[in-house]
């Protein structure tokens, strides 16, 4: 796969919030400002990067009986840097993002790239992928916290949007209005990127062929398609 | 097995090359992330002292009040802001506050930092502390919100106690009149509620500085000047008379005048003391009204209640309770002073909820259990229900002034 194809996939094809339909507790809880979701994301971007480039560089060396604990210490490690980075530099949005900061250990976009991908592929393309999926997930939060704060509060990144300001629907700040942007962007993609219908199950998964486990191989899904 | 090795091997390194990762991160941003908290505690401190330059942490006593968390002085000698945290009896967390005191000893700021009360005393209270000296002249609790103002009084007065003991500033000196309504508990204890505060109603002086009535109806508090200085008598409800002066210690004072000034409650009551130390003693009992107990409790009434040939004492006690309702209770106590019977005339506990909850579902038990008691074998552990602590003063409070009227009986006789 083209460089380019592995940094793209992650923006709008395989789309970790909206496609994959993973890290949707971060997604609803940070969305709710406009700095928040850029701050979630750009964090998480970050983790993303460093941690699948470690997992792509020591992939040969981590037995595959203790990755996964193997992945999580790389992950938490990553993760408390860039809190400590961000409580030091950072510390309003450290204040604003709270527990969600720690919580991108078990965050399953990172640990799902891991597995997915950056243990099976190069360092450079595992960087790529993090970058992509990084920026995926980024867009994904700032889609949502953008429609949340504009119509829910009235406001972009804490400026005040004149009669916004005043008609407004709260609800989109509170939990309910969350999963209800949530589903409507999701649409919104899916209705954009015209997928074809093609059979519930694991062919029809996008990350089929990056998995390439029970059957989703590229020519399997294609006949898959075709049957 | 090599595998295994290799895992545990691998996975060790791991931690190790990380936790040198977050070492050197550490290392690197611990410093930044002190200045960080300090420069926002700075600015919570600003709040309430917005010229201040700087601040600095003093180190407090070892003996300062656990209210006081925090002490800082201002550098460029402005004044003191305390950190402080309460508790009210009712809430469900600190209240926090944090005061400016000047250098000339008056409050320059205040505010509530957290409150957890139900009961809101509201925002403008805490306002009117400012521009007050340690003596809190003219500032009062808010009445339905007792507790909670009594705490925020009492932690205001905690950072003042700390900053004039260290010598930090002088002391605020008191009006007459707040001396007065603090020796009022001291002279009549009988009309103080479980905080200490005394409970009366300014009524006419008759000529003496002010005159108050206990609102429990235990006696009458006056404050009488005399050629030593201002004296507070507080009058039981037989027309025992018991003076302070100002201080708390006990003085010399207009006795003859204040006995006359004021009627004997006991007499006026006689009706309905009588009515209930009956039923407290029984119906053989044959009752004997006191005329003199020289005690100053929150008794209303005391009867010598002969049954055969056993001489009983019997109390009528009203204590203050919850949300300061005044209880009414009835305690029979032997010739040796043991209690025979407490009954309560009116509802032991005023508020249902502490029934399901607590372990007052039975009454009678726990009223049985003070039988046989005296005051030697008594304490106030007894008496004692977590969950119903006014209740459970208010029980002791009548207890304890029972034993004290039958000392002074005994004394007396």
């Amino acid at each position: 796969m083209k460089k380019s194809a592995i940094f793209l996939k992650g923006l709008i094809k395989e789309n970790p919030v909206l496609v994959l339909l993973l890290g949707t507790c971060p997604t609803l809880a940070t969305t709710t400002s406009v700095i928040s979701a850029i701050a979630m994301g750009l964090a998480a971007t970050a983790v993303l990067v460093c941690s699948n480039m470690v997992i792509s560089a020591l992939r040969n060396i981590i037995p595959d009986k203790v990755r996964i604990p193997c992945y999580i210490v790389v992950i938490a490690g990553f993760v408390s840097v860039v809190q400590m980075l961000m409580q030091a530099y950072l510390p309003d949005l450290y204040d604003m993002l709270g527990v969600y900061l720690a919580l991108i250990v078990v965050n399953c976009i990172i640990l799902g790239r891991a597995e997915m991908f950056a243990r099976k592929n190069g360092v450079v393309d595992s960087a790529l992928d993090g970058l992509g999926m990084g920026l995926g997930f980024t867009i994904a939060l700032l889609l949502m916290a953008t429609f949340r704060e504009v119509v829910g509060a009235g406001t972009f990144a804490g400026i005040e949007i004149p009669l916004l300001k005043t008609y407004n629907i709260p609800i989109l700040v509170a939990s309910p209005g969350g999963f209800f942007a949530f589903g409507c962007i999701i649409a919104l993609v899916a209705k954009l990127t015209n997928k074809p219908k093609e059979k519930m199950g694991c062919a029809g998964c996008p990350s089929a062929e990056a998995c390439g486990k029970l059957g989703c191989t590229k020519e399997e899904k294609e006949e898959n398609v075709n049957a | 097995m090599k595998l295994n090795v290799k895992s545990v091997v691998v996975l060790t390194s791991i931690c190790v090359v990380v936790s040198a990762l977050l070492s050197v991160t550490n290392f690197f941003t611990a410093p930044v992330i002190e200045e960080n908290k300090a420069a926002a505690a700075s600015a919570s401190l600003t709040v309430v002292m917005p010229d201040a330059e700087g601040f600095e942490e003093i180190e407090l006593p070892a003996d300062a009040p656990a209210t006081v968390l925090n002490l800082y002085k201002e550098t460029s000698g402005l004044g003191y802001v305390a950190l402080l945290a309460t508790t009210s009896q009712y809430s469900s967390g600190d209240m926090g506050i944090t005061v400016a005191i000047g250098a000339d000893g008056c409050i320059s700021g205040v505010t509530l930092t957290s409150y957890f009360e139900s009961k809101d005393f509201g925002s403008d209270y805490p306002q009117t502390y400012v521009g007050a000296d340690s003596a809190l002249n003219g500032i009062d609790t808010v009445s339905g919100v007792t507790y909670s103002s009594t705490a925020f009084k009492e932690a205001i007065l905690d950072a003042f106690d700390v900053l004039i003991n260290s010598g930090a500033v002088a002391e605020g000196e008191k009006s007459e009149e707040q001396l007065i309504l603090e020796a009022i508990p001291v002279a009549l204890p009988g009309c103080a509620d479980s905080l200490g505060s005394a409970q009366v109603e300014a009524i006419d002086a008759k000529g003496f500085v002010a005159a108050y009535a206990a609102t429990n109806g235990c006696g009458y508090v006056v404050a009488a000047a005399t050629d030593a200085g201002t004296v507070v008598c507080g009058i039981n409800a037989f027309g025992d008379v018991n003076c302070v002066d100002l201080e708390g210690n006990p003085a010399e004072g207009p006795v003859d005048e204040v006995k006359a000034a004021f009627p004997i409650l006991a007499e006026a009551n006689a009706e309905n003391n009588l009515k209930q130390a009956q039923k407290a003693a029984g119906d053989d009992a044959v009752l004997t009204a006191l005329d003199s107990v020289p005690a100053y409790g929150c008794v209303t009434g005391g009867f010598t209640a002969q049954v055969g040939e056993d001489t009983y004492y019997v109390f009528n006690t009203k204590p203050y309770g919850y949300a300061n309702e005044i209880m009414e209770m009835a305690v029979v106590l032997d010739a040796d002073g043991k209690i025979v019977n407490y009954r309560t005339v009116s509802e032991l506990i005023l508020h249902e909820e502490y029934y399901s909850s607590h372990e007052l579902t039975d009454k009678e038990a726990y009223k049985n259990q003070f039988v046989g008691l005296d005051s030697s074998t008594y304490s106030d552990d007894v008496t004692m229900v977590a969950g119903a602590t006014c209740t459970a003063n208010a029980v002791a409070d009548s207890i304890n002034s029972a034993f004290d009227a039958y000392k002074a009986v005994k004394g007396a006789n």
